[in-house]
């Protein structure tokens, strides 16, 4: 029995990752240990620098920022509305607001300083090179939404950031890349911000039925417009405001249609559901205009 | 000892690189059982090995510090994903990646993949207590430097992860599996 195990384990010990990443990681490495260098330098040369072209440099600034103060204080801070020489647009999501920057908006949560995503016209080229970053992976045409959409999921490693959502949008002629940071922001609500995107000119695609998204990578659909409630290990809860008896009847065949989940159970109010690998397990339930979703995985010991 | 140079860390870095790339590798890829993010983490280990190059203590063991910054990676994007919902591939249907050398083994495929979703099926600290003294063949001492837990617990916590595996394997019909060590 011994001998089985040992040899098990003797097999596993062989997998080896192939010889070109290694040098496709080497030279990356070599690359990144190389640009953290300059930056250092840099630091050290701006400290021994005499002091007076710092401050002088300080003083301008405070007059420039100043003066930039007082001439945006009237127009750029409303929460869910922007104006100006940049395309004029609005969105549904009242505890987001923006503020203008040089190259476009940053958007913040009400009561929060941190930056949560950023608004930018781009142009193809800015756009094409956004998209190859290494961290780019998956790439989704968002049906029916306002405006022609793609989506591309980027990989963040930060402590506070695990994914960064990239839209890129054709408002007209012009390209507007949208990015929002993942779990600052729920997915629910960086969907809300896209689909009630509204640029005035050109007017928005206005979508008769419901709008579907997936949160992360799974592959269950929710409808857009849901409020986070409280989203707490494997359950989660959502005001569905406008989701009406009938919405909530097309959310459930919708859920059917995709074939990656098969109803096990449902009392009318709450339908159980397995995914087709039968790895998930999941129970959504609408009471009210609260909806509930109730997770779990049989096959994972965790 | 005088301040070490820039060059002279890079040129220790990369000596690390290509002595421990292939370990540092392979305990990734068994704790997130994909390798979408193997190559990311390889770099960002390495990487992080040189830009806190001065809290590395020349006494200690570069191997056991590598290990423990690559588990500090894996470990923060275990917990990522699970609020995400992300599981490793292994849970589903799929196949050893492609791009690793299978060939050698290709007859035992079936056995290599049955454990491979094996491990993956397990809790996170039974992936790392396995995969350091089974794969990488790391001492308890080493685990337990590299983990900072005693040696005892990681002791119990092999012995009961094993016992997991096992438990899998009987009830997908593959092998068997030493409970002890």
């Amino acid at each position: 029995m011994n001998k089985h195990s040992n040899e098990n384990w003797e097999l596993l010990k062989t997998i080896s990752p192939p010889e070109e990443q290694k040098n496709r990681i080497r030279n990356r490495l070599i690359s990144s240990i190389r640009t953290q260098r300059p930056a250092k330098r840099n630091y050290r040369i701006f400290e021994l620098k005499n002091l007076v072209l710092t401050a002088l440099f300080l003083l301008i600034s405070a007059g420039l920022l100043f003066q930039l103060q007082a001439k945006n204080q009237i127009s750029d801070e409303t929460g869910g509305h922007q104006a100006g020489s940049y395309p004029d647009f609005t969105w549904e999501l009242e505890n987001v607001y923006s503020e203008k920057t040089s190259n476009g908006y940053v958007f913040y949560e009400d009561g929060s300083p941190e930056q949560i995503g950023i608004a930018e016209k781009v142009t193809v080229k800015r756009r094409d090179e956004i998209i190859k970053s290494p961290g780019m992976n998956v790439k989704e045409t968002m049906e029916n939404f306002p405006y022609p959409t793609t989506l591309y999921i980027e990989h963040v490693k930060m402590m506070d950031v695990s994914l960064r959502y990239n839209f890129f949008i054709q408002a007209g002629k012009e390209t507007i890349h949208f990015s929002f940071d993942y779990p600052k922001l729920e997915y629910a609500e960086i969907f809300q911000i896209i689909a009630s995107l509204d640029f005035k000119k050109p007017e928005p695609y206005k979508h008769d039925g419901l709008l579907y998204v997936a949160h992360g990578y799974g592959t269950l659909p929710f409808p857009v417009g849901l409020k986070p409630i409280e989203i707490k290990g494997d359950t989660e809860t959502y005001i569905w405001e406008h989701g009406s008896k009938d919405d909530y009847r097309d959310y459930i065949e919708k859920i059917k249609s995709t074939g990656g989940y098969k109803e096990t159970n449902s009392d009318g109010l709450s339908y159980i559901f397995e995914s087709a690998n039968g790895s998930q397990i999941v129970k959504v339930s609408l009471i009210g205009k609260e909806i509930t979703y109730e997770f779990s995985y049989p096959n994972r010991e965790e | 000892m005088g301040e070490i140079t820039d060059h002279k860390k890079e040129q220790l870095v990369m000596e690390w690189y290509e002595a421990y790339y292939k370990d540092i590798y392979r305990f990734i890829f068994f704790m997130m059982g994909d390798q979408q993010y193997c190559e990311d983490f390889v770099h960002d280990t390495f990487l992080r090995a040189y830009t806190s190059f001065e809290r590395f203590e020349n006494r200690g063991n570069v191997k056991t510090w590598l290990f423990s910054i690559a588990k500090h990676l894996v470990m923060d994007e275990i917990r990522k994903r699970k609020r995400r919902r992300i599981f490793p591939i292994f849970s589903s249907e799929q196949d050893i990646p492609s791009s690793f050398n299978v060939e050698q083994y290709i007859e035992n495929r079936d056995t290599v993949e049955r454990t491979l979703k094996a491990i993956q099926k397990l809790k996170p600290e039974y992936r790392l207590v396995i995969t350091l003294k089974k794969i990488e063949e790391c001492s308890t001492k080493e685990i337990a430097e590299i983990l900072g837990w005693s040696e005892a617990k990681i002791r119990k916590t092999l012995s009961r992860g094993l016992n997991a595996v096992r438990k899998k394997e009987v009830a997908e019909g593959g092998g068997h599996y030493e409970q002890t060590f």
